[in-house]
């Protein structure tokens, strides 16, 4: 399953704004990445989403050319991510999921050292933004709480119009006021621009309202990266009577959990491998098929 | 000279306490070390012109503290309002404290450090300090919390019995110490009026003389996109690029503590020519300038830990910002903001301690500066290290850097203190170029080992895709 997966993400193209191969991350001898690989298509908006723990921001910072990793290499426009040149950093745009930096400044004061890098720095859509955010920018930027940091921080990555925006935990801290924004701000971006998005959440809510693909890491693999049409397509979640359930040996092709109710009766998350059918146990008239939800599928993959 | 030295004083105390406990505490440790260096002069009489400049220098630095807590007093209490009667009682009972406080510094300066106006303060501080931890011992659960208060309290007491009984210089260290306890009681007297247990009043920015008004030091608009200045401003405040007039304005605050102690002892002594004042200059600056150099070095080194090593993500990006060159450029800039400004700052300073020094006492002024430099060199190899070794932060999605061990948190610290105050004193004793080859060898050696160590550190460093680049331990 995995290695069908694999191999359907890595036929993708690479001619993609940020693509990995074969990363591998460990801290302490505690692995945290292992063999992912991930190509995102231009103008596509990825949603990385796993538990807590799983290395998504790890996966992001290695992508970004910020971590090394232990093995595999990262690509962003074609440049290997470690050794990236100023005209690929003047192109992208990252939000941590705590924007720590130049704390000490008032925000006015950031937004206008910091648009001196970029030569397609929108000022006026930095100030309005800032203004309709009702954030004075006259504040200290280490004394605004956690959620309006995160808002300047979108903010200022926003006003360098990105052709690649990376955001880590981008609504963590924010409200849902704010947070729907983000996400109207993301689709504006992705659809009107063209901008690449790539953003990890575990909110899965966040993830069904703006991503075209997704992928789901989990214990440090990569588990799906596939648009999200594809995703709702090639899973299913299948209800099998006691009975039907009993001629069923060993673990069916592409099945990813298996719950046993207390009647014998089973409930199987199925997916579908590339060019085939799914497996006969869902198309027996006693089995009873239902579409699955990110979220549910999610539960199922992850517990 | 009051709008400069006195913010100036509280931001070297804000610093370093950010809790009415840490204030206290600080106060300690000023406290030992006056009665360290009186006991040094009461074995050594060469070493009594050091102490008495260090003496001085903290008694300058109370003042101001004291002087800053009225001013924070004052302001509450003109802003204050409670209902009805109360609001007078707290009104009155705050000008009482007030004048309390102020009235004895006035006098023991007149009276020229009087036993009489010591005996005065004395009263008056412990009386202050007394209710202050009462009232708050009422309130406070933290066991601990009553422990150091109570260490406090004893722990002065005590050093004032010892120095009585090594040094005829009475006086002297009885009123530091009950100016030590007033700027205690002042500051918690500021505290429980503010309501707020662990706060400093003066905390509140919009509540003190150093509040930062608006548009005024700080533009960046002017500032092109190159190494060296991004770097400044990503490291922090005391680094970043400020206007002209700021730049002055700094200038002038680091002239007022300088001169400060000078001052102190000036007014203090019988003989108000210049000619007393260029002595006193001289007794003083050696010391001041090497006490101000430590705090300088403190202050930017403790800003770029906070803004390079604390575990965030702040050289994340660094690292993205586009124009900033090769990552050799990058490094170079880096290290350049980093320790370029803190390390010219310094040799000015020792440069000018050394040349004031009288020449009786060069010797051991150059044996202190001998141990700066090796306190520097050390911070310099440790922060490269912490560099080098920088993981991602600690968060609940990526697995917990190490922690620091023994060795970095309680033997390699405990050493360096232990070896700095041995070849402090020995240094007073025999000089640390002088006949003793221990001394004459292995501070430097120290130093090269250091030096070698940072060199290291920098080649390791440069060997990386960009200087900013997390790794694994």
């Amino acid at each position: 399953m995995q290695a069908a997966l694999s191999s359907r993400t890595s036929q993708q193209d690479t001619d993609s704004p940020v693509h990995c191969r074969d990363i591998y991350k460990s801290y302490d001898g505690i692995t945290v990445l292992s063999g992912v690989n991930l190509d995102i298509p231009t103008g596509a908006v990825l949603g990385l989403i796993g538990r807590n723990g799983a290395g998504k921001s790890t996966l992001i910072r290695i992508l970004l050319g910020l971590s090394m990793p232990g093995r595999g290499e990262a690509y962003v426009f074609g440049e290997r991510a470690l050794y990236m040149t100023d005209a690929s950093k003047t192109r992208l745009a990252f939000v941590p999921q705590q924007p720590d930096a130049l704390g000490w400044m008032r925000i006015g004061d950031m937004l206008d050292f910091i648009g001196t890098f970029y030569p397609r720095w929108d000022d006026e859509y930095a100030r309005n933004t800032l203004l309709r955010s009702g954030l004075s920018s006259d504040k200290q930027l280490a004394k605004l709480s956690p959620g309006e940091r995160q808002r300047v921080a979108l903010i200022r990555a926003l006003a360098v119009n990105p052709e690649l925006l990376v955001l880590d935990e981008p609504a963590s801290a924010l409200d849902p006021v704010a947070r729907r924004e983000l996400l109207r701000e993301i689709a504006l971006r992705a659809g009107e621009s063209g901008t690449t998005v790539l953003f990890s959440t575990h909110i899965v809510s966040d993830l069904e309202r703006v991503a075209s693909h997704v992928a789901f890491l989990h214990q440090g693999r990569l588990l799906f990266n596939t648009s999200m049409d594809d995703l709702k397509e090639t899973h299913i979640r299948v209800h099998v009577p006691a009975a039907t359930m009993q001629r069923v040996e060993g673990k069916l092709p592409g099945e990813l959990s298996r719950r046993y109710r207390h009647d014998g009766s089973a409930s199987l998350v199925l997916a579908r491998l590339p060019d085939t059918d799914w497996p006969e146990i869902a198309r027996q008239p006693d089995a009873r098929m239902d579409v699955l939800g990110l979220e549910d599928l999610f539960v199922e993959v992850t517990e | 000279m009051h709008r400069l030295v006195l913010p100036g004083a509280w931001r070297c105390f804000s610093v370093c306490s950010r809790t009415a406990l840490q204030f206290e505490m600080l106060c300690l440790l000023y406290a030992m070390i006056v009665t360290l260096s009186l006991s040094g002069a009461a074995i050594n009489p060469g070493m009594l012109p050091a102490a008495t400049t260090i003496c001085c220098a903290l008694s300058a630095i109370c003042m101001s503290v004291v002087g800053d807590g009225c001013y924070a007093l004052m302001r509450t209490l003109r802003d204050t309002q409670c209902p009805g009667w109360r609001n007078v009682v707290l009104k009155a009972v705050g000008m009482a404290s007030l004048c309390l406080l102020v009235l004895p510094m006035t006098l023991m300066i007149a009276i020229n450090h009087s036993l009489s106006a010591a005996l005065y303060v004395a009263i008056a501080g412990m009386t202050g300090l007394l209710l202050v931890l009462l009232r708050r011992s009422l309130h406070s659960t933290s066991t601990d919390t009553l422990l150091w208060r109570s260490l406090l309290i004893i722990a002065p007491l005590l050093m004032v019995i010892v120095v009585v009984r090594e040094l005829a210089q009475v006086t002297i260290v009885l009123s530091l110490l009950l100016l030590l306890l007033i700027a205690v009681a002042c500051r918690n007297a500021s505290c429980l009026l503010s309501r707020q247990p662990e706060r400093w009043l003066a905390t509140s920015e919009h509540n003190h003389p150093t509040h930062r008004p608006a548009n005024i030091n700080y533009s960046f608009r002017h500032i092109k996109p190159g190494v060296i200045p991004t770097m400044r401003v990503f490291l922090g405040k005391p680094y970043a690029p400020v206007t002209g007039k700021k730049r002055l304005q700094q200038l002038a605050l680091l002239i007022a503590i300088l001169v400060m102690p000078s001052v102190v002892l000036f007014i203090g002594d019988s003989d108000h020519s210049s000619a007393g004042f260029l002595k006193a200059w001289r007794l003083t600056a050696p010391l001041v300038t090497c006490l101000i150099a430590i705090v300088i070095w403190i202050i930017f080194m403790y800003r770029a830990h906070a803004a390079m090593l604390s575990g965030g993500l702040q050289l994340s990006e660094l690292a993205l910002l586009p124009h900033l060159g090769s990552s050799r450029k990058q490094l170079g800039g880096l290290l350049y903001a980093w320790f370029g400004a803190p390390t010219l700052i310094v040799i000015a300073l020792m440069l000018l301690g050394q040349l004031s020094a009288p020449k009786q006492t060069r010797q051991f002024s150059l044996g202190l500066w001998a141990c700066i430099a090796m306190f520097l060199l050390l911070s310099i190899s440790q922060t490269l290290v912490g560099m080098l070794t920088r993981t991602s932060r600690k968060s609940a999605e990526t697995p917990s850097p190490p922690k620091a061990g023994l060795w970095e948190t309680v033997i390699a610290p405990a050493w360096i203190s232990l070896w700095l105050c041995f070849v402090t004193f020995s240094s007073v004793q025999y000089g640390p170029f002088s006949g003793n080859h221990f001394l004459r060898w292995f501070s430097p050696g120290l130093c090269l080992a250091f030096l070698l160590l940072g060199a290291i550190h920098i080649y390791r460093l440069a060997r990386r895709p960009h200087p900013f680049v997390e790794t694994e331990r």
